[in-house]
């Protein structure tokens, strides 16, 4: 018999398998780690962070969140797509209320807001979630966690509104990962900044319903919303979402008043074919966005999308052409230092209203929201 | 020897072509090696089941010979059938894809030493395992050769594919004739037409392009020592890639003007300074602002300088010094006390080649290297808006790593967040220091920097940092782990736990071997680790050198062949003798650690560093040799059987040995305690083997 052709015993199995597992005694340790903090509270229970969520129904196969168009039906012990919803005795509870997990004070046109008080400083909150999962996402360590996983900071609305007086800033803006996703916390919030005379400001998707984005509306001052592409398809595969809702969501604020500038990032090979940067351009002319600031941003290798080429600047500046062919009147270029079309240039008579240096307003041609020159209205809000 | 070429060489263009499409760390390098080993392991070990390549060994041959451009075309082709373009690929899938596309290869090339060995022993009526082991090592020695010296240099991975596969035509042909067999002799010369033919005509290149950089203009394409480099150009911008990722572009400010002007701006009056790995990516321009008297600037890759020779007018300038070697071997020779400021754009210690420049070592040679109240710069990638968990980590290590070498550490946010180490405090007049030195910056400026807000953000990372961490060191790559880390947890968690579901399947492979295969894996095992370590030990101990790195690997190949054939001619006395290698494997592995702690003393040569690592590579490589010539005496098997076992159990070893100690073990546990359980795992296979003859003997 050679020794090959022996069976294995129970006994040898059972040895040579403790000593295989022995050997693997190192490798728990390459897993991601779970944080301490997190190992505090339950994965399911409320927190103090916790409040009944707004916009949900109850229906035969649970109850159903109606903030954004994912419309999840969330079951108990589950989270919605955004990872700040869960239902808690059949209620539906958001996680993410006064506990952002960033605080920062940026320049307004860091957003970008260009027409919007521009020089003024922002004090920025987010917390962990968002109901998109961008492969491009500059901010995924927040976005694409939940409230619980990351480290947070005990801000409940009033103190939100008494730092940003504290700090000095007119103006909060609800940023980073998606306010969609902290919508109860943002419009308590909203509400008490603008008893106070402050206005806010939600940098955004825009990939919300319309009732809650009506809501939301009364309260909001301005509004970024970022349209990342012009196609359906687009939209699934990069963000997981959708173009319509999108869209929707720009004819919602305008019709609401709310200041609204766009941007659009424009991703090599994904967002930067020129046809449908034309469409996107004439679809807002045709719904009377050609006053509302247009940013072409500059992409940059992010997250999963880490195998790029960051955008040409000839790129950018195409897309600035045809939309200024298209007949948007205010047309900016992102992310690229010291580029020219960071100016307000006045659209009648060519005289330029603002000269940006960084974040900085070196030099305004506006007073009372018009051109010096030819006293033209440029739309915005504007220090008076 | 054809086949060990021909695997030798396409396991090498493959591994690039891998390295090229996916991530480059040890994770993913080891999971490949051992995916490739582990194919070919099935291929061997079932290989007496396929009688009919046993009996048409031209045919299998041709098939081993057309199968490498086949599957560097498929592995392009099909990674953009699967995989979205620009996304990072996770490692489930990753791993998957390599499967998919390695099969054909591997397995067959497993089931040819099978077959080859088992027509070899039928001709000479004896067991020929051992005979056709050293010739495919003698041929793998060629083949490693060949590439690495000659190939690389001078050809694209098509044309050296091509040129594998007419020379394996050639050798086919002049096989055939020696053997009078028609039918080869015509299918192997109308072949070496064919494909000289196909490939003068045919512009695979252009093709691979236009599926790697869709709607670039591929202006230059070089095969380094270091990997592909291609320059493109698109609406005027030029980007520069290494094996697919871009490592420079044009029109990129923000970053040069942060790296430079954030330290240098905090020293009087720089004017020796120091750049590593800085050069191509803005920062001479940046550091001409200072009119330096000499920087001198290290980078690894030569070939790039050809390239972008014309894009960079700083490349003339009197005052820059050029150097082509490996940074710690520059810094160990600079004088002490030179430099004003050393700047290091090293990538993120996401392996363990660069895992070097974030070590104690290094920067000790660093601070060593500059003046009192020198600065020294440093990159990790940007926090942005959060510092997460594993990014926490990874900033900790680093901070409390140069703390140990520097008085004062601080960290500046920006497009990547800047550790600024020196002897005095941090100067946090940022925008007075710039003003004072009158530069003219498009980004770093007063109107795009607020000393306040980013000294606020500065404060709210430091805060976020552990209070203590392990300090990273050469033996000891704590930051490499954790950023695989923060690596893995870009996806679910199910693709982290692959490497161990992996290495499971390989542990429990060893359920169905008997003592001698144990024996064997464990030999295996025993010599891809001590390999892992002797070549980290060597590029910690003297340096990255690339043409050492092709002669360790023709080396290793040397000492198999020595091996195996010195060992036929032994007489095999007992078991004592057929173990003897093994646990000389294990001596050496304990004694590794020590010799490696002698040569970072100091106290011997420099020149005996490459001395002991070329010595105790070819020891190695003999011992497993031997061992696995004694193996195919010990193991009493039908050839074509018991070859396929005997060669799949070294190959799986290996493959254990590659995943697990340069993707696990020295990550997590550092050097010597790796060297240690190689130790044990070698004496244990010993021990294994004598128990069961043991019991064997009392059962008989």
């Amino acid at each position: 018999m050679s020794l090959q052709e022996e069976k294995l015993s129970k006994r040898a199995f059972i040895r040579k398998s403790l000593v295989c597992m022995g050997g693997m005694f190192v490798c728990p340790s390459l897993l991601p780690q779970t944080p301490a903090y997190q190992q505090r509270v339950s994965a399911t229970g409320l927190w103090k962070w916790s409040r009944e969520a707004m916009h949900y129904i109850s229906t035969p196969r649970g109850i159903k969140c109606r903030t954004c168009p994912n419309q999840c039906d969330i079951k108990e012990g589950e989270a919605g797509d955004c990872r700040t919803k869960q239902i808690h005795e059949g209620k539906l509870y958001t996680i993410a209320y006064g506990n952002p997990c960033s605080v920062n004070i940026d320049p307004i046109e860091k957003k970008p807001l260009n027409h919007f008080y521009p020089g003024s400083r922002i004090l920025s909150i987010a917390t962990a979630g968002c109901n998109l999962a961008c492969l491009n996402c500059q901010n995924w360590e927040i976005s694409q966690r939940s409230p619980r996983e990351t480290r947070n900071y005990d801000l409940m609305p009033q103190k939100v509104v008494e730092m940003a007086v504290k700090e000095n800033c007119p103006s909060i803006a609800y940023t980073y990962s998606d306010p969609v996703a902290f919508y109860e916390y943002t419009l308590d919030t909203s509400l008490l900044a603008h008893e106070k005379g402050m206005k806010n400001v939600i940098v955004s998707a825009g990939y919300i319903n319309e009732l809650p984005l009506r809501e939301w509306a009364k309260v909001l001052d301005g509004a970024n919303i970022d349209l990342k592409s012009f196609s359906e398809d687009t939209y699934a595969m990069l963000n997981a979402g959708q173009l319509k809702p999108v869209l929707d969501t720009l004819l919602i604020l305008k019709d609401e008043g709310v200041w609204l500038e766009i941007t659009n990032l424009i991703v090599p090979t994904w967002t930067d074919d020129m046809k449908m940067i034309r469409e996107m351009c004439r679809w807002l002319v045709k719904n009377g966005f050609s006053d509302a600031p247009l940013h072409f941003s500059r992409f940059t290798p992010m997250y999963k999308l880490n195998r790029l080429l960051p955008t040409p600047i000839g790129t950018l500046n195409q897309a600035r052409t045809i939309a200024l062919d298209e007949g948007i009147k205010y047309v900016y270029v992102g992310n690229v230092p010291g580029h020219p079309a960071q100016d307000t240039v006045c659209p009648e008579c060519g005289e330029t209203l603002i000269t940006r240096k960084g974040y900085m307003v070196a030099l305004s041609n506006i007073k009372n929201g018009r051109c010096r020159t030819c006293n033209t209205l440029v739309p915005g809000e504007w220090e008076s | 020897m054809a086949l060990g070429f021909t695997s030798m060489s396409a396991q090498l263009i493959l591994l690039r072509d891998f390295l090229r499409l996916f991530q480059g760390n040890e994770l993913v390098i080891g999971l490949l090696l051992a995916s490739w080993m582990f194919i070919t392991a099935l291929g061997a070990w079932s290989g007496h089941r396929f009688r009919i390549f046993q009996k048409n060994l031209f045919f299998l041959f041709f098939t081993v010979a057309l199968l490498p451009p086949l599957t560097h075309f498929f592995l392009i082709w099909l990674s953009h059938v699967f995989f979205t373009p620009g996304v990072m690929t996770g490692l489930l899938h990753m791993f998957l894809f390599s499967w998919l596309v390695l099969l054909p290869f591997c397995f067959i090339s497993g089931i040819s030493f099978t077959a080859f060995s088992s027509y070899m022993s039928n001709r000479h009526e004896k067991n020929k395992t051992n005979q056709v082991y050293y010739l495919e090592a003698a041929g793998s020695m060629a083949g490693g050769a060949v590439f690495s010296f000659f190939l690389v240099f001078y050809f694209s991975q098509w044309e050296s594919l091509f040129l594998i596969l007419v020379a394996n035509m050639l050798v086919m042909a002049a096989v055939a004739r020696v053997m009078k067999k028609k039918l080869p002799l015509f299918l192997s010369a109308v072949s070496f037409f064919l494909f000289i033919v196909v490939a003068l005509l045919a512009d695979f290149k252009e093709l691979e392009n236009r599926l790697l950089f869709p709607g670039q203009e591929v202006i230059m394409q070089k095969e380094s020592p270091f990997g592909n480099l291609t320059l493109t150009r698109m609406y005027g911008q030029w980007q520069l890639y290494e094996n697919n990722q871009v490592i420079h572009t044009s029109g990129q400010l923000a970053g040069p003007e942060e790296k430079v002007h954030h330290a240098l701006i905090q020293h009087p009056q720089p004017k020796n300074i120091l750049l590593v790995f800085g050069t191509w990516s803005g920062m001479l321009q940046e550091v001409a602002k200072y009119d330096p008297k000499k920087v001198d600037a290290v980078e690894m890759n030569r070939d790039i300088s050809r390239i972008l020779a014309e894009e960079i007018a700083e490349l003339s300038a009197p005052w820059l010094n050029m150097h082509y070697t490996d940074p710690r071997i520059f810094l160990k020779k600079a004088r002490p006390h030179s430099y004003d400021a050393i700047l290091v754009n090293a990538p993120p210690p996401a392996n363990l080649q660069a895992n070097r420049f974030f070590t104690m070592e290094f920067f000790a040679l660093c601070k060593n290297a500059l003046t009192v109240n020198g600065i020294f710069l440093v990159p990790l990638p940007s926090s942005g808006n959060y510092l997460g968990e594993a990014a926490r980590k990874n900033h900790s290590i680093l901070y409390h790593t140069l703390k140990e070498v520097f008085p004062f550490v601080s960290i500046v946010p920006g497009e990547e967040d800047y550790f600024i180490a020196s002897d005095l405090p941090m100067n946090w007049d940022i925008t007075g220091l710039l003003e004072e030195k009158g530069l003219d910056n498009i980004y770093l400026n007063p109107y795009y920097f607020d000393d306040e807000l980013l000294n606020q953000r500065s404060r709210r990372i430091h805060e976020a940092l552990l209070e203590t961490s392990r300090h990273n060191t050469d033996m000891q790559p704590v930051a490499t782990i954790n950023q695989w880390r923060h690596w893995l947890s870009h996806f679910t968690l199910y693709q982290s736990i692959l490497p161990l579901i992996f290495v499971l399947l390989i542990m429990t492979s060893l359920l169905r071997m008997g003592p001698v295969q144990v024996v064997l894996f464990t030999g295996g095992f025993a010599s891809a680790s001590l390999e892992v370590i002797l070549f980290l030990a060597f590029q910690v101990l003297f340096g990255y050198l690339y043409l050492v790195t092709g002669m360790l690997i023709t080396t290793f190949m040397l000492g198999l062949f020595i091996g195996s054939k010195t060992a036929e001619k032994e007489s095999l006395t007992g078991n004592g003798s057929f173990l003897r290698n093994l646990f000389i494997l294990s001596a050496m592995a304990l004694l590794t650690p020590a010799m490696i702690l002698l040569l970072r003393s100091g106290v011997l040569p420099h020149f005996f560093i490459p001395v002991f690592i070329g010595i105790s590579t070819l020891l190695v490589a003999v011992l497993v040799g031997g061992l696995f010539a004694r193996g195919t005496r010990m193991l009493q098997a039908e050839v074509p059987k018991a070859s396929g076992m005997l060669y799949s159990a070294d190959l799986l070893g290996s493959a254990m040995g590659a995943l697990l100690v340069s993707a696990i073990l020295i990550p997590l546990t550092g050097l010597v305690n790796t060297s240690l359980i190689t130790a044990c795992v070698a004496a244990t296979g010993g021990v294994w083997f004598l128990v069961e003859q043991r019991k064997r003997r009392i059962e008989a």
